[in-house]
């Protein structure tokens, strides 16, 4: 997990690099088309607050699909190399973590936009004794988030693994092109959920009181 | 011994059960999304964004059964109880 950070955060310095310099080059145009794309899509949610909640999230969805895909594809390649390798969404403590901080950078996003009382306005949101349900509401927010992932990479390694076992030459091969699609599908359900969860808040709690 | 068959059994059971009747629940979501599709096709965008949502949702479920299979199976917190 740290080496992938470690590389991604070098790809990324280059790429800003050549998204700075040459904003007419083909390989620049492609990261405008990327990041408009995600602007596009998450002003669904946020409406106006979409640009300053962003770079967060589209950090987080990057490194999950990174995650996935380095694990379905490169695995084998690290391990016949001799360097131990694991998925790192494959591990639930990783899951947790980003579920973790993802929540309460939420929270401290909401906190910093709309401020601390509206904040624990939405707490006691339609009555006042909604304020268990509510915190519960937070809580398995969490516990969801981190264990969907963990559940389902992990779940299609297993697979891929058990097929390797039963037949090691050409039977894993759909599986991994199949974990190759769920793997997406995962980074992109953990990214949206970060908007939908991000997007009701603001809903509650700030645009209907202006 | 027969922990060994308890916990087979115990974890694959209601994984079944569960993927089974996510199953159902997913197949009623997909019907309606391709019934709204098909009636109205310039809401594709939306139509399909929301069906990704809920079948996260519905799939989570599936997913908690697994974490629990998952953890009998490998990490059995009750295994010094019974001796296995």
């Amino acid at each position: 997990m740290t080496a992938i950070s470690i590389v991604l955060a070098i790809v990324v310095i280059l790429l800003r690099r050549i998204a700075e310099k040459a904003p007419t080059s083909t390989s620049s145009a492609i990261l405008h088309i990327f990041w408009d794309w995600l602007i596009e899509y998450g002003r669904t949610f946020l409406g106006e607050y979409t640009e300053d909640a962003m770079p967060f999230l589209a950090t987080v969805f990057i490194f999950i699909l990174t995650s996935n895909w380095t694990g379905d594809l490169f695995a084998s390649v690290f391990e016949s190399l001799g360097i131990p390798f694991r998925t790192p969404t494959a591990n639930i403590s990783v899951t947790a973590g980003l579920a973790i901080g993802m929540l309460l950078w939420i929270h401290g996003w909401f906190i910093r936009h709309f401020g601390m009382k509206k904040y624990l306005s939405i707490y006691f949101a339609p009555m006042w004794w909604m304020f268990p349900l509510n915190i519960l509401e937070h809580l398995t927010r969490v516990v969801s988030l981190s264990l969907r992932l963990y559940g389902n990479v992990s779940g299609e390694h297993l697979v891929v693994a058990i097929l390797a076992i039963l037949a090691p030459f050409f039977l894993p091969l759909p599986m991994i092109a199949l974990s190759l699609f769920t793997g997406f599908i995962q980074a992109y359900i953990f990214f949206t959920l970060g908007l939908v969860y991000l997007g009701a808040m603001i809903e509650e709690g700030g645009a209907h009181h202006e | 011994m027969s922990s060994l068959v308890a916990t087979i059994l115990a974890v694959s059971f209601p994984l079944g059960i569960a993927a089974g009747l996510a199953a159902i629940g997913m197949g009623m979501v997909a019907s309606k999304a391709v019934e709204g599709v098909a009636r109205q096709p310039d809401a594709t965008g939306d139509i399909n964004r929301m069906l990704l949502i809920a079948l996260a949702f519905i799939e989570s479920l599936v997913i908690y059964v697994l974490a629990i299979s998952l953890v009998l199976l490998f990490v059995n917190p009750f295994m010094k109880f019974i001796g296995g």
